[in-house]
């Protein structure tokens, strides 16, 4: 059982974590917009820890997401 | 590769106070845009006023005024700026809040690249329309003229926004108007606005011809059609063909011949006289007639469904005594238009001539007032055009159904013009005139005898 204060809190902490996750996920298209663009040597190897970043940044929105659909 | 000359690019503002987020949109849509930022409320206020923003991008919490406040003042100030709200998903309810008061759209963090070029694409669209719009709007308040019609009256500029308006579809339009209003010149504005007008225009006087030679015009007819039709000859539909037919009083079209006229215009072909092959023909139908269309209908002389077949926009041009406030401004028009065929330089009308021309009643119309402006500029030695040119029966009073009665006039006076000139009107029969002024016949009689009275 979740008292309301508790869930006040919680759903306050999913907005928090939004913010930065915003920030990062629109960087992180720009480095792959622009890593796609520049070529280079190390263009696949970049690309690749890109989209691994991206990937976990995609876990963790869906965490986030999932815990907010509990807390209604 | 190819080059291409940069077309000029939509400024889109964005507004966050998180520097992150401001640097990474810049880096995704600097290609396709002009990027303006801003960290602040107040900084985005002032961009939004010094530049031509199309499309806005604001975080919805700002530390100083909010995106809802941005966005009130953008309305007040009645700006094109298109405005996208971005929010957390705790503020959903400001959200939904900001679309109700004109937001273009909002999205909820973390938002996607691609999703939000998609909204700026749309969203620049419907900037796009409404700044278009608006400088219609605003070239259409400040013309005098437009296409060749002339006037800057209320009425005038309703008759150039339906035609801007039709001129942008292929809808067959009925122009309804007194004769000399200038129902024709409607209809070529209608045709130079519409994408037709590198194709013809061609005029038929439904009215001037009989039957059988207007059928001929019409459609045309094939050699040894009829006795003397030595060659061919295309008619006005084939002569439009791309183009638009202009069906002057087709209130006037012999009834037989009208259905003949549906029938090609449902169609869109139809036979040469005397031919057999059937000949399709793409034609903008733009009808006009000087009577009461409804009534020419009621009366039996004009078919009803070719009455709604023509009148799918109906236009009705105001008669010249509805926009006597032009009358100044056509009259100087007609004014150029002949000085500079006579040579002669009048410079404009004296005091006295423009007031009696604004005090007629205008039966002719635009037309008369050609006329009239005509014949003074061939009659006039000086600089100017003064009363001694205007045509005496513009003086004769006694015959126009309207009295002029000029401010200052007292009470006493003003009824005893009303009386002298509805009893002359009613061939001094007084028990009429009473009737029509609503007064006993003895106040009549008495008022009578006043006015002989004080003449003595």
């Amino acid at each position: 059982m979740i008292t309301s204060d508790l869930k006040k809190l919680l759903d306050k902490l999913a907005h928090d974590l939004r913010g930065p996750m915003h920030t990062a996920k629109l960087n992180l298209e720009a480095a792959q917009m622009l890593a796609q663009k520049n070529g280079g040597p190390q263009q696949d190897r970049l690309l690749k820890h890109l989209s691994l970043v991206a990937g976990e940044l995609e876990k963790l929105q869906d965490r986030v997401e999932d815990f907010t659909a509990q807390l209604k | 590769m190819e080059k291409t000359l940069p077309e000029p690019r939509e400024k889109i503002l964005l507004v966050d106070d998180e520097p992150g987020v401001l640097s990474a949109l810049e880096t995704l849509l600097d290609e396709t845009y002009t990027i303006l930022t801003a960290t602040s409320g107040t900084e985005a206020w002032q961009s939004l006023q010094d530049e031509e923003i199309a499309v806005a991008i604001v975080d919805l919490s700002l530390p100083d005024l909010s995106g809802l406040e941005l966005l009130r003042r953008l309305r007040e100030k009645n700006l094109s700026t298109e405005l996208i709200m971005v929010t957390g998903f705790g503020t959903i309810d400001s959200a939904v809040e900001a679309m109700r008061n004109g937001a273009y759209d909002y999205l909820t963090k973390p938002v996607e690249g691609a999703r939000l070029k998609q909204v700026i694409a749309k969203a620049l669209e419907k900037n796009a329309l409404t700044v278009s719009n608006r400088a219609m709007a605003t070239q259409l308040r400040e013309l005098t003229r437009y296409e060749d019609l002339i006037g800057q009256s209320e009425p005038m500029r309703e008759i150039y926004k339906l035609i801007e308006a039709v001129a942008k579809s292929d809808a067959s339009t009925l122009i309804s108007g007194e004769s000399g209003t200038g129902k024709e010149l409607v209809a070529r504005a209608i045709h130079q606005r519409s994408s037709r007008n590198k194709s013809p225009f061609i005029p038929v006087n439904c009215s001037a011809l009989p039957v059988d030679i207007l059928e001929n015009e019409l459609f045309g007819h094939e050699k040894g059609a009829f006795t003397g039709a030595l060659n061919e000859k295309p008619g006005c539909f084939e002569l439009a063909d791309q183009g638009a037919l202009f069906l002057d009083e087709i209130g006037e079209m012999p009834y037989e011949l009208q259905a003949k006229l549906l029938r090609a215009l449902e169609e869109k072909k139809f036979r040469r006289l005397g031919g057999r092959k059937e000949i399709a023909v793409d034609v903008r139908v733009i009808a006009a007639t000087n009577r009461d269309a409804r009534r020419a209908v009621k009366e039996k002389t004009l078919r009803e469904d070719l009455f709604y077949r023509l009148a799918v926009v109906e236009i009705e041009l105001p008669p010249l005594r509805e926009r006597i406030g032009d009358l100044p401004l056509l009259a100087q028009e007609f004014l150029q238009r002949y000085t500079a065929k006579s040579g002669k330089r009048i410079q404009g009308f004296s005091r006295e001539a423009l007031e009696t021309l604004s005090r007629h009643t205008w039966p002719g119309n635009v037309r008369e007032l050609r006329n009239i402006v005509e014949r003074a500029v061939l009659l006039c030695a000086g600089r100017q055009i003064t009363v001694a040119e205007m045509p005496k029966y513009l003086f004769d009073q006694e015959d126009s159904a309207e009295i002029h009665i000029p401010l200052g006039t007292t009470m006493d006076e003003a009824e005893r013009r009303i009386i002298v000139r509805t009893l002359a009107a009613q061939n001094n029969n007084k028990t009429r005139a009473a009737e029509i002024l609503n007064i006993s016949l003895k106040t009549l009689h008495n008022k009578l005898a006043r006015y002989r009275q004080e003449e003595t």
